[in-house]
This record gives C-alpha cells, sequence and structure tokens, in this order.
C-alpha cells in the first residue's frame, strides 16, 4: 500500500510538465464548441521526413562547396526554397480548416463511442470580397490525423472525400472513436488534429478542447433487480395521471359490448343509431407498469449500478414506465429517451460510498484532473495521486 | 482498493478505427500507385542520365525494379517477396565491392545508391520508403551534376525534380486531382526559383571544406605524359578547355603570343615523356622548406605592363592547371587556391570537379628563370641510353659547328624549316627510334613530333631543353572573350640558354599559321581536315556558324555566372548593384535581402484582415471602437456599437461618450438609412476624424 | 406621429406590468402582421394581454380554449340546416366560428388535436378558411395570439417545427417583477376596459409604414448572416428558414418604427431575433413533448446565434 503513494522523479516531472503544458494550453486555446484555426492555435514543425529533407539539401549543399559545384548548390538552394514555402503552403492549408463538435451521445464504459467533428466550410462568415474569392475560400485538404491527446492511437481521414465524391455541399464528419473505462461525467480531453498537406514536410497541429461533456454510462450487467410497482393510491401524481389517461390521452383501441354501468359517454352512439348494437369505445390504457427499480443495500455499489443500467435499458426498450430508487438517486416513474438519459445519467455520476475515494472519483469536471485521470491508467500508482491531489481538493 | 484503482481508468482508444469510407481508400490508393510509379520513372530518366558513372548491371538492375513497378501498377503482378529482394541485395553487394576497386570511391557510392534505391523501389509499399526514395532521388540528382554541368542537363535535372515534387504533392493529396496538384508544384516551383536566386546571389559563397574523393575514369584534356600522337586525339575534340576574358580587347595578346603553358615534361624513356619523379620529389622538399616559387614573385618586379583576366576552367578531374605564360595567379581572388612550381606551372589544391573561375596576371616581360639551379641543368640533359643514334650522331655534329647554344638552337629550328617538313595530324606510325624515324625519314607530324625532336636534339647536343604542353591559340568569342578548345593543345620546347629557359616552338618553323590562325588554319595549308564528314561541311554553313556562336555566347555566359559564381563575382556583382562593399554592408545586405523575402512571403501567405474596401469614415469608427476596447480591456464580441457603448459605459468620460454616441449615429445614418448614398463623405469623414480625435484626445488624458 | 404608438403603449403597460419589453413584442408583431404564441405558465396574463391588445387597437375579439375534443368545425364555424316554412328558407347556412375575429386568442394550444391545430394554423397563413367548397376570407386585420402552457404536457400534442415556424413570434411572460407586482395588487380598477387608442384603418396605414421603413444592405447582409450561420454550424438542428429571415427583416423595421426611427439597424434585429427565432430553432430531438428545459435550450441556442455574428462584420 504505502508503494503506491511512492511516485518516481520521472513521474513527478511528467506529470508537472503536463500540467503545465495543459494550463498553457488552455490558456493560447481556449475551450468553445467550435474552432477556427488562425495563427494563434497551429503549431508547426518539419515532419521526420521534413527533416530528412532539410538535411538531404544541407548535405547538397556541401558535396556542392566541396566539388566547387554551383549546380549543386543552386539544387540545394532549391530545395531549401520549397521547404520554407511549403512550410506557408503547410500552414495556411491546416489555417482553412474549421472544426465543431457536435451533440457526444453517451456511451457505456468499455465501449466505444464516436464523437463526431465536423468541418465547416470557412467562407461563409466573410462572405463579400469578391476579390479574394477563389484563393481564400479553398477548403482545407489532405490527410487529417485525429488523436486524443497525450494517446497514442492515430485515427486518420481523408477531407473531401465523401462516398458520392461530391465534397461541395455535404458537411463532413469525421467520426472519431472514444471509449472509457469507468463511469462517470467527464470533460471531453482535447483532441489533436494533425496535417502534412501538401507534401508531408510540414506537420501542422492543434490541439482543440471543445469544452464538452461526456457522460460515460455504467456498464450494463444482467441481473435481479427489486421492482417495486407504484399502485395508483401510492403517490396524488399517480392518480392524476391515470384519471387523465382514462379520459383522454390514450389512445382509441378497439369497440366492446356494452355492459351495464359503463360511462355513457363512450357508447358509439353511431353504431347504437346504426344497427342498434350498443358499443363502447375501449381505450388501450396500456398496463403501463409503473415501477421503480432498486437493488438490495447488500449488493456491491458498482454492480448494483450495472444492474440498473441494464435494468433501464430493458425498460426503456419496452416503452415501459418507471423510476429509480438507489442510494441518493430518486427518479418518478416516467418513460421516453429523455428520461431513460436521465436515469443512466444518474447512475453514472452516484457517487461510490463503499470506496474511500469514490466521492472524488466520478465528477471529474476540471480540465487538469480530467487529463490527469487520463494520463493515469497504466500505473496505479499514478492513479493513486491523482486521486489523493482531488481529495485534497475536496 | 485496488480494484477501484483498477476501474479508475481514462479515455483510452479502441485500436480499431471504425469507419473509413472504402470509395476513399480506393482512392487513396491508387493515389499512392501513381504515386510510386512516377518516383519509378524518375529513377528509371535518373539512371539514364548516370550512365557515365553506374556500371552497365545497375542499369539493368534499376531497369528491371521500374518494370516491376510499371506491372504492379498495371495491376498484373504481386510484389515479389522480400526474401527474393534480400539475396538480390547480398549478390549486388558482392558485385559492388568486386568492382568498387576499380571504379574509385565516388563512383562506388553513387552505384552503390542506384542499387539500394532499385531494390528499394521492388518493394515499396509505405509512406517511409516513398519519402526515403524521394530523398534519394534528391540526392541521385545531385550526383548528375558531378558530370553534366550544361544549362540543358540544368533544365533537364530541375524537370525530374519537379516531377518528383509532382508525385510527392500527388501523394500527400489524397483527393486532389491530378491537375491541381500540378497547378500546385508549377507554383511552388516558380515561387521557389526567384528565392533560389536570391539566395545564391547573397548566400556566401564557401571554398571546398574538405578534400572529397574524385571518380578515376573522368579526366579530360591534356595527361601528364605525352607520347606522339596523344595531341592528335585530343585535336579531334573540339570541346571546351578554358575561357578566358580580359578586361578589355586591348588586353587579349596577339595570336602568337598566346601561350598557355600548363605541364613541363622532363623525362624521356625513349618513347614518353612525362613528369620527372625527381622533379616531383624536388617540388615537395622545396615547398618543405617553405621557398616562395618565383612565379608568384612576377609582379614584385613591378613590369612595365600587367594584364589581369580571368578563366573559367572546364573541370578536368585533375590537379595542374593552365595560364598565359606566364601569368602570377591571384590568389585573393581564387576560390580554390592555385600552388605556383618552380618548374613555372600551376597545380589547383583541389582537383576541379566543375567548371570554376580562375584569376590571373600576365606579364608579358616575364621569363622563365631556372629556379631550381643545377638541379633543373642536371635534369634535363638526360636522355635514355642506346635510341635514336643518328640523332645524337646529328647533334652532336650541331654542336661543333655551333659554339653557342642559342646558335645551335636556331639551327634545329631552322632545319625543320628547310628540310621540308610537313604538319599533319595523322602521321604515319613510327615505332622504333621515333625521332630518328620523324627527323630524318618521314618528316611529317604534329607539334608533339616537333617538340619531342627538338628536346630530344637539344639535350643530345647537351643544351638542357624540355618539352612544354598546354594549349596555343583561342578563338575570340566576343571583345574581351577568349575561348580555347581541346584541338588548341599544344606542345613546345624550352631550352635553357643563359639559365634561362627560352620558348622554342619548332611547329611554327613548320606552320607558321598555325600560331596566328590556328589548327585549321594550319592544316589546311598542307590539304588537310580536322575533322572529316557530314558535320565538317555542315560547320561551314553560315546558319550553322551563327547557331553555334549563339549557343557558344550562352554556354559561355552559363559558365561565367552559375557555373564559374564565385565569391569574387559576387563581390563585384553586389558592388555595381551597391557601390562599395564592406564587411558590414554585405551583412546587412545579406540579412536584408533575407528579411525582405520573409516578410514577401509573411504578407502573401497571411493577408492582414483587408478593410481596404471599406470606406474611411467606416474604418474611423472602428479604429475608434478598437480604441475603446483598448482603453476598458473590455472586448465587444460580437455586440452591437450601441449595446457595446453601453456595457462599457461605466469606463467612459462624459466627452468620450458624447463623442461616441455622436460617431454611432453618424455610422448607422451612413450605413443603415435612405439616405446613405445620398450622404456627402468627406464631410462625414471629417466629422467621424473630429470626433475620433476628441475620442482619443480624452481617452489619453483618462489614462494619464 | 408616433406618439399613439406611446400611448398605446402606456395603455397597455397599464394592464400588464412591468413587461415593456413583451408588449413591444407584441405590438411589433402586430404591425408586421404575424401571428404571436406566447408560451407561459397559467396566470401569467396572456388572456390580458389580447384582450388589452384587442381593446386598444378597437379589434374585434374571440377566444377559442383548446381542448382535445375540439374539433376543427368549432373553431371555424359550420354550415347549418334552417328549417324553415319555405322553400327559400330552408337551406343551408354558415354560422362563422369563433376565428372570425380579428384577435383570437388561441388558449393552450397545445392541448387540442393534430388537426385542429392544423386547421387553425392553416387559417392563419391563408387568412381564409374553406369549408364544404366555400371559402370565406377571414377578417383584416387578422391576428391569433396563441398560447401554450409548457408545463402540464401530458395529454397535450405539442407543435410541430413546421407548424412553429408559422407564429412569427414566440413570447413569454414571466413572473413579473417584485414592484410591477406589488403595483398590480394595489390596482383597482383592473377590470375597467382600456379605451381605444387606434382604429383599424389607422392600425393598416401603419403596417403600410412600417413597410416603407429602409432596410440598408449592411443590414440585410447582417440578417443574411445570422441565418447562414445557423445553416452552416451544425449546432442548430433546425436551421432558420428564409421564412424566418423574412420574418427577421419585417420584425426589425416594425421594431424601428415602434422606436420612432426611419431606418432599421442591427440593433432593431437582435431586439426581434431572439421572440422569432428561439421557437424556429429549437430541437427536434425529443419528440417527446416540449419542455421547459427544451424552451430554455431553443432561447440558449438563439442567443448563441446571435451572439456569434458580428454586426459590424463586412
Amino acid at each position: 500500500m504505502i508503494s503506491i503513494f511512492k511516485r518516481t522523479v520521472k513521474q513527478r516531472f511528467s506529470h508537472r510538465w503536463l500540467f503545465l503544458v495543459t494550463r498553457w494550453l488552455d490558456k493560447r486555446i481556449p475551450p468553445a464548441s467550435q474552432h477556427r484555426l488562425t495563427m494563434n492555435n497551429i503549431f508547426v514543425l518539419p515532419t521526420g521526413f521534413g527533416w530528412a529533407f532539410i538535411i538531404m539539401s544541407l548535405c547538397l549543399f556541401l558535396l556542392g562547396t566541396n566539388y566547387q559545384n554551383n549546380l549543386m548548390v543552386l539544387l540545394s538552394y532549391i530545395l531549401l526554397s520549397v521547404m520554407l514555402l511549403t512550410l506557408f503552403y503547410t500552414h495556411q492549408n491546416f489555417a482553412r480548416l474549421a472544426v465543431k463538435s457536435t451533440p457526444l451521445v453517451p456511451f457505456h464504459c468499455h465501449q466505444s463511442g464516436t464523437f463526431y467533428l465536423a468541418i465547416v466550410q470557412q467562407d461563409m462568415s466573410g462572405g463579400k470580397d469578391n476579390l479574394s474569392q477563389d484563393t481564400q475560400n479553398k477548403p482545407c485538404r489532405g490527410n487529417i490525423v485525429a488523436s486524443w491527446f497525450g494517446h497514442k492511437t492515430q485515427y486518420p481521414f481523408i477531407l473531401g472525400a465523401t462516398e458520392n465524391g461530391d465534397a461541395h455541399n455535404t458537411t463532413q464528419r469525421l467520426p472519431i472513436p472514444i471509449t472509457h473505462r469507468t463511469r462517470g461525467v467527464y470533460k471531453l480531453p482535447r483532441l489533436t488534429l494533425a496535417c502534412d498537406f501538401p507534401l508531408g514536410l510540414y506537420k501542422c497541429w492543434t490541439h482543440l478542447d471543445f469544452s464538452a461533456e461526456v457522460v460515460v454510462y455504467a456498464k450494463p450487467l444482467k441481473g435481479e433487480v427489486i421492482k417495486v410497482t407504484a399502485s395508483n393510491d401510492d403517490s396524488e401524481q399517480n392518480t392524476n395521471n391515470a384519471a387523465t389517461s382514462a379520459q383522454s390521452s390514450s389512445d382509441f383501441h378497439s369497440l366492446t359490448d356494452y355492459k351495464e354501468g359503463q360511462p355513457l359517454n363512450r357508447v358509439v352512439w353511431k353504431q347504437v343509431a346504426k344497427n342498434g348494437d350498443w358499443v363502447v369505445k375501449e381505450f388501450a390504457d396500456p398496463v403501463q407498469l409503473k415501477q421503480l427499480l432498486s437493488v438490495d443495500a447488500n449488493v456491491e455499489t458498482e454492480t448494483a449500478i450495472s444492474l440498473l443500467t441494464f435494468q433501464v435499458l430493458e425498460q426503456s426498450q419496452q416503452g415501459n414506465h418507471f423510476g429509480l430508487k438507489y442510494q441518493s438517486i430518486d427518479i418518478e416513474p416516467s418513460s421516453g429517451e429523455t428520461h431513460t438519459h436521465q436515469c443512466l445519467t444518474a447512475l453514472a455520476c452516484l457517487r461510490n460510498i463503499s470506496s474511500p475515494f469514490e466521492n472524488n472519483a466520478n465528477i471529474n469536471r476540471t480540465g487538469d484532473n480530467a487529463q490527469e485521470a487520463n494520463h493515469d491508467k497504466k500505473t496505479s500508482q499514478a492513479k493513486k495521486t491523482s486521486n489523493t491531489s482531488k481529495a485534497a481538493r475536496l | 482498493m485496488i480494484a477501484f484503482l483498477k476501474r479508475q481508468g481514462a479515455f483510452f482508444n479502441p485500436s480499431h478505427s471504425t469507419s473509413r469510407p472504402l470509395s476513399s481508400h480506393s482512392l487513396m490508393s491508387s493515389h499512392k500507385s501513381t504515386s510510386y510509379l512516377m518516383l519509378a520513372i524518375a529513377y528509371g530518366v535518373l539512371l539514364f542520365t548516370l550512365t557515365d558513372e553506374l556500371m552497365a548491371w545497375v542499369i539493368v538492375l534499376g531497369m528491371c525494379a521500374l518494370v516491376v513497378r510499371v506491372l504492379v501498377f498495371l495491376k498484373s503482378s504481386q510484389l515479389p517477396h522480400s526474401r527474393t529482394i534480400n539475396l538480390l541485395a547480398v549478390l549486388s553487394l558482392f558485385a559492388l565491392t568486386w568492382f568498387g576497386f576499380s571504379i574509385g570511391l565516388l563512383n562506388s557510392m553513387i552505384n552503390l545508391l542506384a542499387v539500394a534505391f532499385a531494390l528499394k523501389l521492388i518493394l515499396l509499399d509505405s509512406k517511409r520508403d516513398f519519402h526515403l526514395l524521394f530523398c534519394t532521388s534528391l540526392f541521385l540528382i545531385g550526383c548528375g551534376f558531378i558530370s553534366a554541368l550544361s544549362m540543358v542537363a540544368w533544365v533537364g535535372y530541375l524537370g525530374v525534380l519537379i516531377f518528383l515534387l509532382l508525385a510527392l504533392a500527388y501523394y500527400h493529396g489524397p483527393v486532389t486531382p491530378f491537375s491541381s496538384s500540378a497547378k500546385f508544384v508549377a507554383t511552388l516551383v516558380v515561387q521557389a526559383i526567384p528565392i533560389t536566386a536570391l539566395l545564391f546571389l547573397v548566400m556566401p559563397q564557401l571554398p571546398p571544406l574538405w578534400q572529397m574523393p574524385t571518380s578515376k575514369s573522368q579526366q579530360t584534356g591534356l595527361s601528364d605524359t605525352v607520347t606522339p600522337g596523344d595531341i592528335a586525339s585530343l585535336a579531334k575534340s573540339s570541346d571546351l578547355a578554358f575561357t578566358a576574358t580580359f578586361q578589355s580587347n586591348d588586353d587579349i595578346p596577339l595570336p602568337q603570343q598566346r601561350y598557355w603553358r600548363a605541364l613541363v615534361m622532363e623525362d624521356f624513356n625513349g618513347k614518353t615523356w612525362s613528369i620527372s619523379d625527381r622533379r616531383k620529389q624536388a617540388e615537395r622538399q622545396l615547398s618543405l622548406l617553405q621557398k616562395t616559387p618565383p612565379l608568384t614573385q612576377l609582379l614584385a618586379s613591378s613590369p612595365a605592363s600587367t594584364t589581369a583576366y580571368e578563366m573559367i576552367v572546364e573541370p578536368t578531374k585533375q590537379n595542374w592547371l593552365f595560364s598565359l605564360a606566364l601569368s602570377e595567379p591571384d590568389n585573393t581572388k581564387n576560390t580554390i587556391f592555385v600552388n605556383a612550381q618552380f618548374d613555372y606551372t600551376l597545380r589547383s589544391s583541389t582537383p576541379l570537379m566543375s567548371k570554376k573561375s580562375f584569376y590571373f596576371t600576365y606579364v608579358p616581360s616575364a621569363t622563365v628563370e631556372n629556379a631550381a639551379g643545377d638541379f633543373e641543368r642536371q635534369l634535363n640533359s638526360l636522355l635514355p641510353a642506346t635510341t635514336n643514334e643518328e640523332t645524337r650522331a646529328w647533334a652532336l655534329a650541331l654542336k661543333q659547328q655551333h659554339t653557342s647554344p642559342a646558335e645551335l638552337a636556331n639551327a634545329v629550328m631552322s632545319y625543320f624549316k628547310e628540310q621540308g617538313f610537313t604538319y599533319t595530324l595523322e602521321p604515319n606510325a613510327m615505332p622504333v627510334d621515333a625521332i630518328d624515324t620523324f627527323l630524318f625519314e618521314e618528316k611529317a607530324g604534329f607539334c608533339a613530333h616537333y617538340a619531342s625532336a627538338m628536346t630530344f636534339a637539344l639535350r643530345a647536343a647537351g643544351i638542357p631543353a624540355r618539352m612544354v604542353t598546354g594549349y596555343q591559340g583561342g578563338e575570340q568569342l566576343d571583345d574581351k572573350v577568349l575561348q580555347v578548345r581541346q584541338y588548341d593543345a599544344h606542345a613546345w620546347v624550352e631550352a635553357l640558354i643563359d639559365d634561362k629557359w627560352q620558348r622554342y616552338d619548332p611547329t611554327s618553323m613548320v606552320a607558321p599559321s598555325r600560331l596566328s590562325f590556328g589548327l585549321e588554319q594550319a592544316l589546311a595549308d598542307f590539304g588537310e581536315k580536322r575533322t572529316s564528314g557530314l558535320l565538317g561541311d555542315l560547320s561551314e554553313g553560315a546558319l550553322f556558324m551563327t547557331l553555334q556562336n549563339w549557343m557558344r555566347q550562352m554556354d559561355y555566359q552559363w559558365s561565367k555566372w552559375i557555373l564559374g559564381f564565385d565569391a569574387n563575382k559576387q563581390k563585384d556583382l553586389l558592388e555595381d548593384l551597391l557601390g562599395q562593399i564592406t564587411t558590414k554592408k554585405l551583412t546587412a545586405v545579406f540579412l536584408s535581402s533575407l528579411s525582405i523575402v520573409g516578410v514577401i512571403l509573411l504578407v502573401y501567405f497571411f493577408p492582414v484582415k483587408r478593410q481596404s474596401n471599406l470606406p474611411k469614415h467606416q474604418r474611423i469608427y472602428r479604429n475608434a471602437l478598437a480604441l475603446v476596447e483598448n482603453h476598458t480591456g473590455v472586448n465587444r464580441h460580437h455586440l452591437s456599437p450601441q449595446q457595446y457603448l453601453k456595457q462599457v459605459d461605466s469606463y467612459l468620460t462624459h466627452d468620450t461618450k458624447a463623442s461616441l454616441h455622436s460617431m454611432t449615429a453618424l455610422f448607422n445614418e451612413s450605413v443603415y438609412s435612405a439616405e446613405s448614398d445620398n450622404l456627402d463623405k468627406s464631410h462625414l469623414t471629417s466629422m467621424m476624424k473630429q470626433h475620433f480625435d476628441t475620442v482619443k484626445k480624452s481617452l489619453r488624458q483618462q489614462n494619464a | 406621429m408616433r406618439s399613439e404608438i406611446e400611448k398605446s403603449l402606456h395603455a397597455l403597460g397599464e394592464k400588464i406590468l412591468g413587461k415593456e419589453h413583451q408588449l413591444k413584442l407584441a405590438l411589433t408583431c402586430l404591425l408586421s402582421n404575424g401571428h404571436l404564441l406566447i408560451e407561459d405558465l397559467p396566470g401569467m396574463g396572456k388572456t390580458t394581454l389580447s384582450h388589452a391588445l384587442s381593446q386598444v387597437f378597437g379589434l374585434q375579439y374571440s377566444r377559442i380554449q383548446f381542448t382535445s375534443d375540439l374539433l376543427p368545425s368549432d373553431m371555424l364555424g359550420v354550415n347549418i340546416f334552417h328549417s324553415g316554412e319555405t322553400n327559400t328558407d330552408k337551406q343551408f347556412s354558415f354560422r362563422h366560428g369563433p376565428i372570425f375575429s380579428q384577435v383570437v386568442l388561441a388558449d393552450e394550444l397545445n392541448r387540442a388535436s393534430p388537426k385542429t391545430q392544423s386547421a387553425l394554423l392553416e387559417a392563419m397563413e391563408e387568412r381564409q378558411v374553406s369549408i364544404d367548397g366555400t371559402t370565406h376570407s377571414l377578417p383584416s386585420p387578422f391576428f391569433v395570439i396563441a398560447t401554450q402552457n409548457p408545463s402540464s404536457q401530458s395529454g397535450t400534442y405539442p407543435l410541430p417545427e413546421s407548424q412553429l415556424d408559422r407564429f412569427f413570434m414566440r413570447i413569454s411572460l414571466g413572473y413579473p417583477q417584485w414592484d410591477a407586482e406589488k403595483a398590480m395588487l394595489k390596482q383597482t380598477n383592473s377590470t375597467t376596459p382600456l379605451e381605444q387608442i387606434i382604429d383599424e384603418t389607422r392600425l393598416k396605414a401603419m403596417q403600410q409604414e412600417v413597410n416603407n421603413i429602409h432596410a440598408s444592405d449592411a443590414l440585410i447582409h447582417y440578417i443574411l448572416m445570422l441565418v447562414n450561420e445557423s445553416r452552416n454550424n451544425g449546432a442548430y438542428p433546425n436551421p432558420l428558414s428564409p421564412r424566418a429571415s423574412r420574418a427577421l427583416l419585417q420584425g426589425a423595421k416594425a421594431w424601428a418604427f415602434i422606436s420612432n426611427k426611419a431606418f432599421a439597424t442591427p440593433e432593431d434585429v437582435q431586439a426581434v431575433f431572439i421572440a422569432i427565432t428561439a421557437h424556429r430553432l429549437s430541437s427536434s430531438q425529443h419528440n417527446e413533448g416540449a419542455t421547459f428545459g427544451d424552451n430554455a435550450t431553443s432561447l440558449l441556442l438563439s442567443k448563441q446565434l446571435l451572439e456569434s455574428v458580428d454586426p459590424l462584420a463586412a
């Protein structure tokens, strides 16, 4: 246990560095849902190939000088000029990129979600200046490599490539996979976009913060949960609902024979007038199972959450009315997508009181915490430290 | 706890990337294979330009690689197995080592590069390899310039470079159409050329930093041994040997005086004249003793007339140089240091691998002194035993007739004149006792025969004598420029008389026009032609002559300004442009031109938000708002002016607010009202300006 | 010249206290010849507002309470057979429904079935009613004030976006300020009807004057930028339609008219922007019904859109 709290110097250094970088980035490229790349948020450096190109040019220069061969020297100058110009072209191309985030659909932990990044055509805001229209309003081209800040996996995309080949009218959306190992609400990490168009000599990149939050639902787990059916006299709300549904809101279902005592306003008078059959309108009052889902308090919290998550999904799929009651969660029965989302989010954000660290484990809203959390997945020591730092904060 | 920590994960990326549109993938791969093919084609072209350097089997291997690439492109073949390529690589390595010794280090390197390229090309299937091969092909282009120096070669290689860049651009533009890649590369190169020119102009021209390996096979021009007959083969060649540029037409010496001294042959083995080993040894010793060669002291005696001139020497891949006899090298200007030797010849410090300018000062009055005393005398009196007995006897006879060496030498000269010698480039072979045969039987030959015979005779008569080779003559290209071609190669005699080396040119006795009018005329006098056949006839047509002259002019300018461009020329050019050059000025020019390039690029690529199309009063209004933003530190964001002014209300004084509100009213009036077109713009502008000044002033006061 | 506007605003302000902006918006809507949607909790003064408006302009007023069983004919009117003595008396005659009024308050519009809703909305758009093949044109001016009640959504049929678009504006009154409510409670003559300030012909003349307000190219450019931003930026699930941009221009003109200006400026666009665009921008993702949350979101969207365009950008 003690060893967990120890940190190597290297890790400490890297943490400090990462923190500084993150803070600097926050200042440099402030979070926004839409980013338009400009001078200020683009970084440019030669790629490996770019360096090789420079070294090759210098070699040719040396060779040319040593052989006193001006043609070789000229060649090296041309290459260097090309290198210089390409710097600007690469930057110019990348600076044409404008992206915006689209709302992130929540996903379950250990499953892959997709963050859709939309490419915006930049020319619309300017509009009027006809002179520079054709040079300025070209879209950004080339390969875009996306990756999450601090992660190695890269997702290459081709700008301007659409299924039907018509790149002009459709907005391109880049699907960038994302997963997370723990439930909760997280700040979306910075997205690194890089491009080496047109010659691959330079890499332009940027780290964008879309100031988006991701809800990571708990992992669904099939199992037993307690379903308490909410009876009608349970609460006033429920009776009210029942009354209204009987009257008006429910849909027409079928016609049945009239029985003594049934309300007259349900009699289908047209039928009576036509052939004297007394029939009544039967409204489909679906057996709306209004049940409260809950789990026994003995079950370990994480398992319980997973079980409930599964149930919520199941109930939602069947279109049932359901509510949630577990620990601090108390959600009235209802149905619909919004309700489902509400329930799942509540489950995702539930604090786990069985662990000493849980009250800060789930909601990482501040950027540095999220960043730290992102980078801590590999070593448990690192994780521990980030936890302790959070604990200290709270 | 541990379990919890394990759960405490972070965002990680699934290893599979799920969605990439298929169509774009196939599009990308088609772009890739096209780029690979283009690279392969460029390589093929490069191979053919490097035939001098590359061995035949390397070229064949390269072509095979190209064919493989074409087949892969046409989808009719799979990439070969890498094991096959490895085997090929090992075989090639053996072959390269085997041949390496015979072709020299530089050529082995080029061959190695070409072989490696070919093998990698066959397997090429990744971005990394593509980039690697791209860089290699750039280097191969560079190697091409070792031997090909003409303007045509330069344009050709530039074409290959553009083609390569196109391949690269196409590779990196996965959905860009070919035409737009081509357009981009064209723009890029057009923009790169002025920058290149500027760099070439202002970047310091450095002297060679270290000795580089040279290729063995390529030596051209005079050789350091003369077997009579050699120079005849040179006479077939009309390649340029060098170009000399004088300051004015008057400075050009008369044709008879145009002796370009190159090598001194002091050793004769009965057949072949060569530079004496003992001489080489002596030179080495003298330079170790740090003696000053007399050739570098010519100007010290302040001679009456001197002529500075510049020579652009074609690459000979050798060290020796030539100059107008006698000239002192101007090493303050030469980028390659020129050493003078005690036999009054010149050596460059590195072999001439490229066209290079050299600067000399011609001193017509200077004479070749006996710089090494008895050593030279002894060395130049040696004769191989028991050959050419007839000549020896003749020489001894002459010696008895003439007491003074000068008379004797003149007697030898007049022998050639009187005995019906003829000048021909195609003498009969003289395998045994060549000099005897030449002097007394054939009596026909060219300069080397005459010089060889006379030297031999003089030595036999006890007068130290040596053979000197070089060039004689030169064709005037224009007022100031002399071009000397390989067929101007010549050999003559120097005899040590009165402790001075006197020049005797026996050829002039036989064919005086050789000196005054050149080889062609000399041959014509004897009914012979230098070249034969169609080309020779053609070369006499007027159009052809004009064309040829034009080409020569172009070639000369190319040589002078591009190939021969050096620190000196750079300085002269800058002086022409800027007047007197100082180091400070030069640095300033260098830095300012670089910054000009930078500024131009910045302006070109980062256009500042131009508002020039806005009317002036609107611009003033915007400036006022910017001023307020600056002053208050409150960003306007996208608020409308009125809202913004409301927001910053508390920051501003009454005066400022009043002015700003009037400005806003004016602005609204001018932009949004129905009468906006009818308003008096100049009046509006002046009103705006007035308010602006008020705002500026009051803000400044507030700040103070 | 526009003292009558000021007077009427003042008069309205006595009825609805502390809601000057909303009153001006309602007036703008009326002057732009558009229909108004008020989304609010019960008891906020929706009815009072509509009533006061009709009184001030001296317009004929009727109120339709929408319920789930309200049929189109209940609203539009029916052909009734007269069984008179003579043959000439025996004929169908059209009995006008409550919609044949100059100001119609459609209360709790979203409680009616879609069929009824669309009948109203069609009438709103066409300004005429077709029953049994006969077209009856509605009185002019014709001004619908619809209300919907966001909180009790069960048993309601939320209006689809396509129909929301037909409302020129959506406003909500919200709770009054402390002082305003205090003044309201102290008021004694709250039931006395307002006197007519503007008559019908004057209203029509004013509507014409609004049309004559100058809108410069720069202003139109600003509106276009706003509209295009909503279309190009994917953050807006329902981009603004050309009808919305026309409404923006008209609204800005009317606002400029009310503010006694000769030409419209971006401030006028901004003043009416949220009221005109919020309901058009609202998200369609949660079809379970427009909740308060969605209302807030749409306001936020609208505000965000407004803030993302610089009126000075050329």
